[in-house]
């Protein structure tokens, strides 16, 4: 630079910029609203079993939730960390699954956390300087500018700091072993998780985290029964066609103060099933196959992931910098 | 701290402390759906990380591809892994 301040530590690592725009504190938020995302399809024909017809709970899907980011004017999206509802080698995991621009006021994130429970993460985001308009009446603190004359920095609106950082991917498969026996599937996340080092070293509980979820996947089990006899004076032989599905998205945890935890929660759950019943041997076989889910259900994909592979940053910061 | 700075609001809170190695913002650049993007100009720091984010206000691209990318010297180049299945995707650029 010409003009301007760098600020840089011992080990020549940049703190500030004034020719860079870094991201400061917009709020805090809550949730407005949680859903969870389950699909069910009956595709018809008479059903002998008639059962299961539900969601197994082998295949809990987590919660969504939904948070209003009032940032008028912006055309950057917000950077949301999260505050857990809980740190350790249990808590809950968590991450950003969807952001976008809702009107010209606002932006909505989605958030998504493993368990059905209705208690969500707290969002902390933060924006660049050119992006928000609101004002502050501290008339202390620092202030640097790049040669536009843009406020780059001002220490009043609280620079995000960050204490900690990785690049963090999900494992391979959100499974291990066996996806179902008999109609029961078995599609809950079963995974190790992955475990990076953050260098954060502080109180877990106070840690906040930014890393956006990128990979998705989804794993089906399928079951196939029939049977033949003389069920009634007009059927000889029934058959009926299950999938079960689970639609998974990374999602990440603080796991000990300085580690954190890659793996996966259930986005969606499905369950279709088509049923027949026949007076003789003939007619029964279009019922064993997957094509009767493209004809006429709903199923992100199957057997497989995507993105899988690429491991996103991970920011680390402290909730108390902004309470 | 023995070296460094702090910088403090109006009611003593800290605000801003130098031993916090934060990471700066050198950009945010955004590849649309489906294409391949370039970005020039990308500041040269010591260290840099990339966080990628998808974007889109249609649900139902939520099983979508995230753009891969490169960033060398002062270029980003975003790749799509599908013509019809890759979501927007945010790189927000970080230095230090």
């Amino acid at each position: 630079m010409t003009y301007g301040l760098t600020i840089t530590n011992d080990s020549n690592q940049v703190l500030i910029d004034s020719d860079l725009f870094g991201y400061h504190f917009i709020g805090k938020y809550s949730a407005t609203s949680n859903t969870t995302h389950t699909y069910l399809s009956d595709l018809g024909g008479t059903d002998y079993w008639d059962s299961p017809n539900t969601i197994d709970t082998n295949q809990t899907p987590g919660r969504v939730f939904e948070y209003n980011i009032d940032l008028p004017g912006s055309t950057k999206p917000p950077v949301c960390f999260i505050k857990p509802t809980g740190t350790g080698t249990s808590a809950r995991y968590a991450s950003v699954i969807r952001v976008w621009k809702y009107d010209t006021n606002n932006w909505r994130a989605w958030v998504l956390q493993s368990s059905d429970s209705t208690t969500g993460p707290t969002v902390y985001a933060f924006s660049t300087m050119d992006q928000t308009n609101s004002t502050v009446t501290d008339t202390y603190g620092l202030q640097t500018f790049n040669s536009s004359g843009e406020v780059t920095f001002d220490s009043r609106r609280k620079p995000l700091r960050v204490i900690g950082a990785a690049n963090a991917e999900p494992t391979a498969s959100p499974n291990s072993g066996s996806l179902g026996s008999g109609t029961v599937p078995y599609l809950n996340v079963n995974a190790t998780p992955n475990t990076y080092t953050t260098g954060a070293n502080t109180t877990a509980s106070d840690q906040i985290y930014y890393c956006p979820s990128l990979a998705s996947a989804c794993y089906e089990y399928e079951h196939f029964r029939e049977e033949s006899g003389w069920e009634n004076w007009s059927y000889y032989r029934w058959s009926r066609y299950d999938i079960w599905w689970c639609f998974y998205r990374s999602a990440f945890r603080i796991a000990t103060n300085n580690t954190f935890e890659a793996s996966w929660a259930i986005y969606m759950a499905g369950h279709i099933w088509i049923a027949q019943q026949a007076g003789s041997f003939l007619g029964l076989g279009y019922l064993n196959g997957i094509p009767v889910v493209g004809a006429a259900a709903y199923y992100p994909y199957s057997d497989s992931a995507r993105n899988q592979g690429e491991a996103n940053s991970v920011l680390i910061s402290k909730a108390s910098y902004y309470d | 701290m023995a070296h460094g700075f702090k910088s403090y609001d109006s009611s003593g809170s800290i605000t801003y402390d130098s031993t916090s190695v934060t990471w700066n913002l050198i950009g945010v650049y955004t590849a649309p759906a489906n294409s391949n993007a370039t970005f020039t100009g990308v500041t040269s720091m010591n260290e840099r990380i990339v966080v990628r984010q998808m974007v889109s206000d249609d649900n139902n691209t939520d099983k979508a591809y995230v753009h891969t990318y490169t960033l060398v010297g002062t270029t980003l180049t975003a790749t799509r892994p599908s013509s019809t299945q890759t979501q927007a995707t945010t790189f927000q650029v970080f230095g230090r």
